[in-house]
């Protein structure tokens, strides 16, 4: 049985085909058409997918988007009117929002792909959330949470997969109320970008204290259910389209950050947005914790599957390790919507169709296959020293100890938001200086933002101070966890200001070449650590074909450049002016 | 280079318009994410050509045009640290280097995209050189406009002989067509501007007419809501609702 | 394999021609639904059928004044 699962129209859409119950390829669409978090209708990505398997449309047994279209109308017209004359300003945008396209998904699919309405199917979201996190998981049953800003009309949800049995959502809570949105609404104060920024409020948060943490408290209420209900009166999001926070919130917390200032932490302003950043993570973590000690409870499992944009959050997860009662914890290497195509196709596979399990490869490289050859023509063409390496692993990792920062393609992309070893920059861990260089000379980002460190897997303990579970949760990068105090110095680049680190952890079965550099590194240096951020400039897709990982090269400060077997340097001097004006 | 005629007529405009700090800022730090979008889009430009010398141009081009972003951010950030809030930003009139959003790198071939970018920059360049005319004693944003538009006339210069060298018998009718394209693209943002208008005006009066009674029942609706936890719905996947 | 590419006025016919299913689909489910919210169907009809006319207006983008204020 062939199923084509899509994700699309909000942010990160994304395509995953499942041939007999197994994931072929999934890719998401701004990879391919290069726009960042592009949310269109993903047609490259699902053209890629069909090539892969060599299919034409025709052949597809069902099509599979992740929601149901005309349920999420019926949760925005219903807060349009629950807000009313309140939402005067924010209906005619929602509206031409939805009613444009993304109401009329069946026939979009039906003409783009040219299929019959009755293959086209619909999950709901968080459906959608909940298979990508469990039926990939090594677990043969788990409790599942999953939460993210909303779905149709549910933010957040409870259950728990059995692969021989399905999958059984107990309950649900329902929008406005919402984990992502309160964290969210955090994220656009602070002058972030929503669906973007939350990243920098996890980790501006390590900068402060949770002082405001009674406030943050007051914005969000426990109910008797082990729930939580946001006190409206706070927020602005379910009225408006232009700000999520009302007066209230200001009242409560000052004026908002604009997005162009700079944070400076030496400042008394500064140090306010660090610790409202430390009190909303702590609440975060407060009410996800009481929600999965009752879900560990209820269902008496060993094992939970986190699933939505909030199981981004690395620090949550490691306190759920270390503290919900649940010994193992499965965060999928994209646990927010680009996830959600494969996940819709794996609840419609296993069911709508009653389809037996079948194991899932436990690995995130589902993406297109890096062709070096491409690197050794274009550097050609450009008079670039260019070599083509019998030990990849030997001469990378010599270029590493030497101090050199290296541009990482290898095999299949990641599917997520996170590098893991196939298209990344890598660089030495060991000194601050470097993390410095790479925010500030190529990734130009805030100087708060801590970089990740990758390790093998067996020896990833000797670094870091792993919870039972914590081997298991790093190897998709999903949890913070503290490095060992006698480290700290030498692992500066990735030591994060409250010593901790995003670490990954490798594994030599899924990741073969990348675990054999890492241990090639670790020859030469004594410490097989080393620096991992995605391969991508500000405001750019993570790359995918080798020229775009050449053009990344030329505009930045990255020193190697390696595509497959293919290494390029650039030449001794040259520096990125490339070309002199009077050649034109 | 010299401003559009209809650019020097509005002169009086501009110079109100780039006279409030607050304003100013904020026009700064948009051409700075123009800029930077232009400048992603000349680097894809750079990645789908198969013509070595283009790609380097290109490259250089991507560049400078995240470079301006830097300068453009860095004058914004300057301006705006004393200014007071603005409420009114009249985008329309002082438009930046913004004939880059509307293009589709992926879908235009080579000399097309050379003689639209060649006129993109001529704009830009008589754009640039009525703000630096008007803005007083604003010396700090003056020289960040005359150092870009150093790069303009490389930029502007660059493509036309490019467009030369790749479509030597039909350079003229390439630019004629991005003229015409230019212009088809004005006329469709003013028709989307005016639809989107009238669209809000139909539903804002819709919003106002029906909507009131489904008000009050969504509201007794919303009361009988038990708070908390819900049941999960678990649907037919034939369903769209 | 390249998926089909259709022209713009034969992609929104294909849609128009599902659209009357996905409303029926839409107020079928909300009436049947245990929201209480029968009440709604009608606007919900409604506004889809305003929402056709945009789909209708954004596929010719030169005319979609016109439709507008034809409507």
């Amino acid at each position: 049985m062939r199923i084509l699962g899509i994700s699309a129209h909000y942010h990160d859409s994304a395509a995953g085909l499942l041939i007999d119950g197994v994931p072929v390829c999934s890719v998401e669409e701004e990879r391919l058409s290069r726009r960042k978090n592009d949310a269109a209708f993903p047609l490259l990505a699902i053209e890629w997918c069909l090539e892969q398997a060599g299919l034409e449309p025709e052949a597809l047994d069902a099509v599979v988007f992740y929601e149901k279209p005309m349920l999420k109308f019926d949760r925005i017209l219903n807060m349009a009117l629950r807000t009313f004359p309140r939402s005067w300003r924010s209906f005619p945008q929602a509206m031409k929002n939805s009613l444009g396209e993304k109401l009329w998904v069946k026939g979009i699919i039906a003409s783009q792909l040219g299929i019959a309405g009755s293959k086209i199917l619909f999950t709901e979201h968080h459906q959608s959330h909940a298979a990508a996190a469990f039926y990939p998981s090594p677990f043969d049953e788990a409790a599942i949470l999953t939460a993210d800003g909303v779905g149709e009309w549910a933010t957040l949800s409870v259950g728990r997969g059995s692969k021989a049995r399905g999958i059984e959502m107990l309950r649900e809570l329902r929008f406005p109320h919402s984990l992502g949105m309160l964290y969210s609404t955090f994220t656009a104060w602070l002058g972030f970008p929503v669906n973007e920024g939350e990243y920098k409020v996890m980790g501006l948060a390590s900068y402060g204290e949770p002082s405001l943490a009674d406030e943050v408290r007051r914005t969000v209420l426990p109910a008797a259910d082990g729930s939580f209900r946001l006190d409206l009166d706070y927020f602005d999001f379910h009225a408006s389209a232009k700000r999520s926070y009302s007066d209230k919130f200001t009242a409560l917390f000052g004026a908002p950050r604009e997005p162009w200032d700079p944070i400076d932490l030496g400042t008394a302003e500064g140090k306010r947005y660090a610790d409202v950043a430390a009190s909303v993570q702590l609440v975060l973590e407060e009410l996800l914790l009481g929600l999965a000690q009752r879900l560990q409870r209820e269902t008496a499992l060993k094992a939970l599957c986190l699933g939505g944009g909030v199981a981004l959050n690395g620090v949550a997860n490691a306190l759920l390790l270390r503290e919900s009662g649940f010994g193992q914890i499965y965060v999928p290497s994209a646990p927010g919507d680009a996830g959600c195509a494969l996940g819709a196709a794996l609840w419609a596979d296993r069911i709508h169709f009653r389809r037996p399990h079948v194991p899932i490869p436990d690995h995130p490289y589902w993406g297109p296959v890096i062709d070096g050859k491409d690197l050794l023509r274009i550097a050609a063409e450009d008079g670039l020293e260019c070599e083509t390496l019998q030990d990849v692993p030997a001469r990378v990792a010599d270029e590493l100890a030497r101090g050199r920062i290296v541009g990482w393609m290898q095999g299949a992309s990641e599917l997520g938001p996170r590098a893991l070893g196939n298209r990344s920059i890598l660089a030495a861990p060991h000194d601050a200086a470097m993390r410095d260089k790479l925010n500030r000379g190529i990734k130009y980002r805030e100087e708060f933002r801590p970089f990740a460190p990758a390790v093998p897997v067996e020896q990833a303990r000797r670094f870091f101070d792993l919870p039972e579970g914590g081997e298991r949760l790093g190897r998709f990068m999903s949890g913070v966890f503290k490095v060992r105090p006698e480290w700290r110095d030498k692992l500066g680049a990735v030591t994060h200001v409250d010593g901790t680190a995003r670490v990954q952890t490798v594994d030599r079965a899924t990741a073969p070449l990348f675990h054999a550099l890492l241990e090639a590194y670790g020859a030469r240096t004594g410490i097989p650590v080393l620096l991992n951020t995605s391969f991508n400039l500000a405001g750019e897709p993570i790359v995918n074909k080798a020229v775009e990982g050449y053009s990344t090269f030329r505009r930045s400060g990255i020193d190697v450049l390696v595509a497959g077997t293919t290494l390029a340097t650039r030449r001794k001097g040259a520096s990125d002016a490339m070309l002199p004006r009077e050649a034109t | 280079m010299i401003p559009s005629t209809v650019d020097r007529l509005l002169k009086p405009l501009h110079r109100w318009v780039w006279l409030d700090p607050h304003r100013r800022g904020r026009k700064l730090l948009r051409f700075a994410e123009t800029e930077a979008d232009g400048g992603r889009d000349l680097s894809r430009a750079a990645e789908l050509t198969a013509d070595p010398l283009l790609r380097r141009l290109y490259l250089r081009h991507s560049q400078d045009e995240q470079r301006h972003a830097e300068l453009f951010r860095v004058r914004a950030r300057q301006v705006l640290e004393n200014a007071k809030a603005s409420t009114l930003e009249v985008n329309w009139l002082t438009p930046g280097e913004r004939g880059l959003d509307d293009l589709r790198v992926d879908a235009t071939g080579e000399d097309a995209l050379l003689a639209f970018l060649h006129l993109s920059e001529k704009a830009a360049a008589g754009r640039f050189t009525l703000y630096q005319s008007v803005l007083g004693t604003d010396e700090g944003t003056r020289e960040v406009f005359r150092e870009i538009l150093e790069d303009e006339a490389f930029h502007m210069s660059y493509t036309r002989s490019q467009l030369a060298r790749i479509a030597p018998r039909k350079q003229g009718l390439r630019l004629w067509q991005a003229r015409a394209g230019r212009l088809w693209k004005t006329y469709l943002r003013l028709a989307t501007a005016l639809a989107s208008v009238l669209g809000t005006v139909v539903l804002r009066a819709q919003y106002f007419l029906i909507l009131p009674i489904f008000a009050l029942l969504a509201r007794r609706a919303q009361r009988r809501e038990a708070p908390g936890f819900a049941k999960a719905r678990g649907s037919n996947l034939t369903s769209q609702y | 394999m390249t998926l089909k590419r259709r022209g713009k006025i034969a992609r929104t016919l294909i849609l128009m021609g599902s659209a009357g299913p996905s409303i029926v689909d839409g107020a079928r489910g909300l009436w049947r639904s245990d929201a209480g919210r029968k009440w709604l169907v009608p606007l919900l009809v409604f506004l889809c059928v305003t929402g056709l006319l945009l789909v209708v207006a954004a596929s010719v983008e030169a005319l979609a004044p016109f439709i507008y204020a034809i409507f």
